[in-house]
């Protein structure tokens, strides 16, 4: 059996030497890449006492026709203003608020940055009438022309009042690079974002943005 | 395959490697605009003027309600322009307390309330005060511990063993609860004595908006603990949302654009009381500050 198995052996051979120069290539590629374009390592650690902290897996949003892999959202969710003295009560709140103050950062950015197109409506329905008017005035996220958008950092630092859980704060910072006609652009968007809840309806009623250039 | 040709293919890949980066990701990066976009026009009572009245008694544990107004003072907010100014009273100023006849502004406290403060204000400057907020000795120490002190620079050393207690140091300095109350009752050692204490008390206030601002840039969420220490330590006329809304307000404005000034006073008397006389020139302060709600 083994002569015979000789000549299949040596083809084997090439064949997992062809397979390894590919995939040193591409790892190469991948890790040159990588060098120049990936997120920052998200601080860990950096909330207080009882942070509730999430990574959702990557999504692919759309942009445009393409899938492209987005930076996974890093969400700290955290109640201020408590203490021993926290009721069950208003754990209670808390909990039943988190998701939702979850849902409204995510789908604002992702709206935003992944879907100008859409970012009026997401912006009006999200923020009061004042915030988003100056919003939609400002030239803040990405233009509806822009294509192949990738995020290359999303995190949001949120904090909420104990008590009622009616009033929140949040620090979000979006990294997000792409295609504008036929230049690259790679900008940075850091905003505050002052919240309060009516219900079940969280409103963004005030909003602080720096948004630039990474050079 | 030969070696060689495998060696070429390594190489080759390595090569593509290495280049791949330059026909990549890269490129020259759109220039975006820089934006800084700031939305204060939800809170606009009148016309993008806001007065505060802020009144710090020198109620101790015991006789809160029994209280003489130690330090007093108009916040002004042009949220339009986001600035602001801060309107000091020495609290010997000798008024007319409306309904009350005449006294010391700060007996106004004492006679009637904060409301009978507001109205001898408003009578006084003809500025019409939409909130006023009003702490006590254990309330202002107690804001300061909850906010793990206050720095400012202490423009010389204070030694007042037997009046405020102050021992502190020049210089810049991170005040506990102990020494910024002792810092904003120490007279003897200014020159222009209770007019310098009052001007001081604005200073502090300001070092608090510093210090405001630093943390929520840092963080935010760290608004939500101010609004819980103040409403912890004070009395106010201010709903909580109305808080929230003000705090949001005061973090975008900056300390270096909020002017700090005392009413210009003569030193005078009445009958064995020791007072001072608001002079005829704080009219026009009065009217600037009505106008533009800066100084």
């Amino acid at each position: 059996m083994t002569p015979s198995t000789a000549p299949a052996g040596k083809s084997l051979i090439a064949l997992a030497g062809v397979l390894f120069v590919a995939i040193v290539g591409f790892g190469a590629a991948a890790y040159m890449s990588g060098l120049r374009s990936a997120p920052e390592a998200p601080k860990s650690g950096g909330g207080p006492p009882g942070t509730e902290e999430e990574e959702s897996p990557h999504p692919k949003v759309a942009a445009g026709a393409h899938s492209i892999p987005q930076a996974p959202w890093k969400l700290d969710i955290f109640p201020v203003g408590g203490g021993p003295e926290t009721s069950e009560k208003q754990r209670k709140r808390l909990r039943a608020q988190k998701p939702r103050l979850r849902d409204l950062v995510r789908t604002t950015y992702n709206d935003v940055f992944l879907e100008p197109a859409s970012r009026s409506k997401a912006v009006r329905s999200l923020f009061s009438a004042r915030s988003a008017g100056t919003w939609l005035a400002s030239s803040a996220g990405l233009k509806p022309t822009v294509e192949d958008v990738r995020t290359v950092r999303r995190r949001a630092s949120i904090g909420i009042l104990v008590g009622h859980a009616n009033r929140a704060a949040a620090k979000v910072v979006v990294g997000a690079k792409g295609d504008h006609g036929n230049r690259r652009f790679h900008v940075l968007h850091r905003s505050t974002l002052w919240l309060e809840r009516a219900g079940k309806t969280w409103t963004v009623i005030g909003f602080d943005i720096d948004q630039r250039p990474v050079t | 395959m030969s070696r060689r040709a495998v060696a070429w293919l390594i190489g080759l890949g390595l090569f593509a490697g290495l280049l791949w980066p330059l026909f990549g990701p890269l490129g020259g990066t759109v220039a975006s605009p820089i934006i800084v976009a700031r939305v204060h026009k939800d809170f606009q009572p009148r016309n993008g003027k806001l007065f505060v009245l802020v009144i710090g008694n020198d109620a101790r544990a015991g006789n809160p309600d029994a209280a003489r107004a130690d330090a007093i003072h108009i916040v002004g907010v042009n949220t339009k322009t986001n600035r602001g100014g801060i309107l000091n009273f020495p609290r010997d100023s000798w008024v007319s307390i409306p309904g009350s006849g005449e006294g010391r502004i700060n007996e106004a406290l004492y006679r009637g309330g904060p409301e009978l403060l507001v109205r001898t204000l408003e009578a006084i400057t003809g500025i019409r005060l939409d909130y006023w907020v009003m702490t006590g000795f254990e309330g202002f120490q107690g804001i300061v511990e909850g906010l793990d002190g206050v720095g400012l620079r202490v423009q010389r050393d204070l030694y007042d063993p037997t009046g405020s207690g102050a021992q502190i140091d020049g210089g810049y300095q991170n005040l506990g609860p102990k020494d910024s109350l002792a810092y904003v009752r120490t007279r003897h050692n200014f020159p222009n004595g209770d007019i310098d204490r009052t001007t001081n008390q604005g200073r502090f206030l300001l070092a608090m908006l510093r210090k405001l601002r630093r943390e929520v840039t840092r963080s935010p969420a760290s608004l939500l603990r101010w609004i819980v220490v103040l409403r912890r330590h004070t009395r106010l006329d201010i709903s909580p949302q109305e808080i929230f809304r003000l705090g949001v307000l005061a973090t975008q404005i900056s300390a270096g654009d909020v002017g700090n000034e005392t009413v210009p006073v003569t030193i005078g008397s009445v009958g064995a009381a020791s007072v001072v006389f608001i002079s005829p020139g704080a009219n026009s302060i009065y009217a600037r500050f009505e106008r533009t709600a800066t100084l």
